[in-house]
């Protein structure tokens, strides 16, 4: 969940019941007030009439506009005694002014003339107009209340987001991070404190990943290297005792042996020497490779030694591919691919080789899908491991797309092992 | 002919000279840059072998000196930096070849040879072994002074055992010089065996007196 929806959901859940809350007893305030403020007109008008009654005269007309109205009637001192003085009720009265029965307020007050009679004034507003007035302010309650809530959750959005930037910038600055390659510094252009703190935190492991890194990849090299003379040594007395005079078929066999296995670590040894020169870009010079006629020439070397066990080659050509790269790269690239290929193929079966001017795939058949997040790693050999294979040679495709700009992705579809190097997105990201 | 060895490891210098004094050479060898120096002040060799990585200064400054003094020497480089750039000083300093390490023994003394060769006959030479003549730069093979064709594959075989006769020569050497670096996991070498199966025929028919022999099926020797 991102955080911005993270924020919007919480304000809302919250907004949601609180405004509730307040809407509710504001409306409740309302109304009440609204009932005291009606009750007051009924005091003032019975007020008014009794005043008036008493003094003799003129009454107001029941008809007056408005659709309050009033009557009085003489009533008993008894009934008088038995009431309390003034009485609020809401019930159903016959209005004069409408000739029907309306709901209204109602006030009912006893009092006495100078002649000592009782009289009850009932004064009558009828309620219409105060559900009116509850309906309208209800609505404009709801109303606001709404636009409140999208307002609340509105600014808090631009403001969060307004104040995330630099957050965000951090974002895609670790995004973009490729490590052992140059990097632009952590952004940090803010006066957040907690930002700068995360930026500056951000950096140094940055800094201390990438120290990290150039003394593994200098270990790699360093111990590559020093590797090199004991091998010649190792290689060289096996080739002395090879050239001795006296040895049995069976010396001779085991040293033959020992020597071979000499040279599988020479050639680890050259392979991972190899990479870490590719993954240190010491491979400058380009020029022009047809891709497509390099594979050709590769695939007549590689039918011819390990074509023994019945494999063919179908080869699909539709277009040139050229693409500029360092030659040495580009043979490694298309050797490595292909020899995996015819290596790991099992039984007799058919290579099938496509060439677009885009990119070009090599495909073998296979029993079961490989590990895809792992296929191009260093050693990573699945029930496959050969005797004198390196377990480098996917990884050094890899590194040299990588140096390329070219990406190379693995699938596994219809019982075939299929290996893709796409050569146009490499090129649009190195532009 | 006479070799100066320079090399700091002990032991790779030691089965170097060991090497070369046991292919007929006469060996000295120098384990230092000073030296070295030394010895080239006060003899005179045919060929150097000059590691670039020397405890004192570099190889490629004793290299750049001896340019400088004009005398006739053959060096070849030998590096455990196997980086295009130390080969380009190398052989820009005026290195007669350039040899990383690890190599196989057979394949210095191939180095060795070729490099004296060719000094000697002013850039054309060629490997002579009985009757048979190979000359590299012409690609031809001649069996009593009489044209044999061969096919590049066959050729290669053959300069390959021309340059190293007497040495049993390892099939998976031999096939990864003649076909490259990737013949490491070819399971059977029925490639070398059918090229050789020719060569050996093609030889026989020209009337060659030279043998190639099968070594109990690991490899072959030039006899």
């Amino acid at each position: 969940m991102k955080f911005i929806s993270r924020i919007t959901l919480s304000l809302s859940a919250v907004l949601l019941v609180f405004i509730a809350v307040w809407g509710f007893f504001f409306f409740r305030i309302m109304v009440s007030e609204i009932n005291d403020e009606t009750d007051d007109m009924l005091e003032e008008y019975s007020q008014d009439i009794i005043m008036r009654w008493l003094s003799g005269s003129r009454l107001p007309s029941t008809d007056n506009g408005t659709n309050n109205t009033y009557y009085v009637r003489r009533v008993t001192p008894e009934y008088a005694a038995s009431l309390p003085n003034i009485r609020y009720e809401d019930s159903e009265i016959y209005m004069t002014s409408k000739k029907e029965t309306e709901p209204a307020r109602i006030r009912r007050q006893v009092f006495m003339d100078s002649e000592g009679a009782y009289h009850e004034l009932t004064v009558a507003i009828p309620s219409f107009e105060r559900q009116d007035l509850i309906r309208s302010i209800l609505w404009s309650i709801a109303v606001l209340y709404l636009i409140l809530l999208i307002a609340v959750i509105l600014i808090s959005v631009v403001v969060v987001m307004y104040n995330m930037r630099p957050f965000r910038s951090l974002l895609k600055w670790l995004d973009s991070y490729v490590p052992g390659k140059k990097n632009a510094p952590v952004p940090s252009d803010t006066d957040i404190i907690e930002f700068r703190r995360l930026a500056g935190a951000v950096q140094n492991a940055a800094d201390r990943f990438e120290r990290q890194y150039d003394i593994q990849k200098q270990f790699i090299s360093n111990a590559s290297h020093e590797l090199q003379t004991p091998l010649a040594v190792c290689s060289g007395r096996i080739e002395m005792l090879l050239d001795g005079q006296g040895l049995s078929e069976e010396m001779t066999g085991e040293l033959i042996r020992l020597r071979r296995t000499v040279d599988d670590m020479t050639r680890l040894n050259r392979t991972l020497l190899l990479m870490s020169k590719i993954e240190n870009g010491q491979f400058l010079d380009t020029e022009t490779v047809d891709l497509g006629a390099l594979i050709e020439e590769k695939v007549r070397v590689f039918g011819e030694i390990y074509g023994g066990g019945g494999l063919k080659v179908d080869m699909v050509r539709g277009g040139r591919l050229e693409v500029k790269m360092n030659g040495q790269l580009a043979s490694m690239l298309v050797g490595n691919l292909l020899k995996n290929a015819f290596v790991h193929s099992e039984g007799p079966g058919v290579i099938r080789i496509e060439v677009t001017p885009e990119m070009f795939s090599v495909s073998n058949p296979g029993t079961a899908p490989l590990d895809g997040s792992r296929v191009f790693t260093r050693f990573y050999q699945e029930n496959s491991r050969k005797e004198g294979s390196t377990g480098l040679g996917l990884s050094l495709v890899k590194a040299v797309c990588d140096d390329s700009g070219f990406s190379v992705a693995y699938s596994y579809a219809d019982g075939r092992h299929v290996f893709t190097v796409s050569v146009a997105t490499g090129r649009d990201d190195q532009v | 002919m006479k070799i100066l060895v320079v090399e700091d490891e002990t032991s790779l210098r030691e089965l170097m000279t060991a090497a070369l004094k046991k292919e007929g050479y006469v060996v000295e060898s120098a384990a230092d840059f000073a030296s070295a120096m030394d010895k080239l002040g006060a003899y005179s060799y045919d060929c150097i072998l000059l590691d670039i990585m020397l405890p004192g200064g570099s190889g490629l400054d004793l290299l750049s000196t001896l340019r400088k003094s004009d005398r006739k020497v053959n060096v070849i480089v030998i590096s455990a930096k196997d980086s295009t750039d130390d080969k380009v000083a190398g052989l820009e300093l005026g290195a007669d070849d350039y040899l990383a390490k690890p190599f196989h023994l057979a394949e210095l003394v191939a180095r060795i040879r070729s490099v004296a060769r060719r000094s000697m006959n002013g850039g054309e030479f060629s490997y002579s072994r009985g009757n048979v003549t190979l000359e590299p730069d012409s690609n031809r093979v001649l069996v009593d002074g009489r044209d044999v064709p061969l096919l590049k594959k066959e050729f290669d075989i053959l300069a390959y055992l021309m340059q190293r006769p007497g040495h049993l020569v390892d099939k998976t050497v031999l096939a990864e010089a003649v076909w490259g670096d990737h013949v490491d996991q070819a399971d059977n070498f029925q490639f070398v065996y059918a090229q050789m199966k020719n060569l050996r025929r093609k030889l026989e028919d020209a009337g060659a007196d030279i043998e190639i022999r099968s070594v109990y099926g690991f490899g072959y020797k030039l006899m």
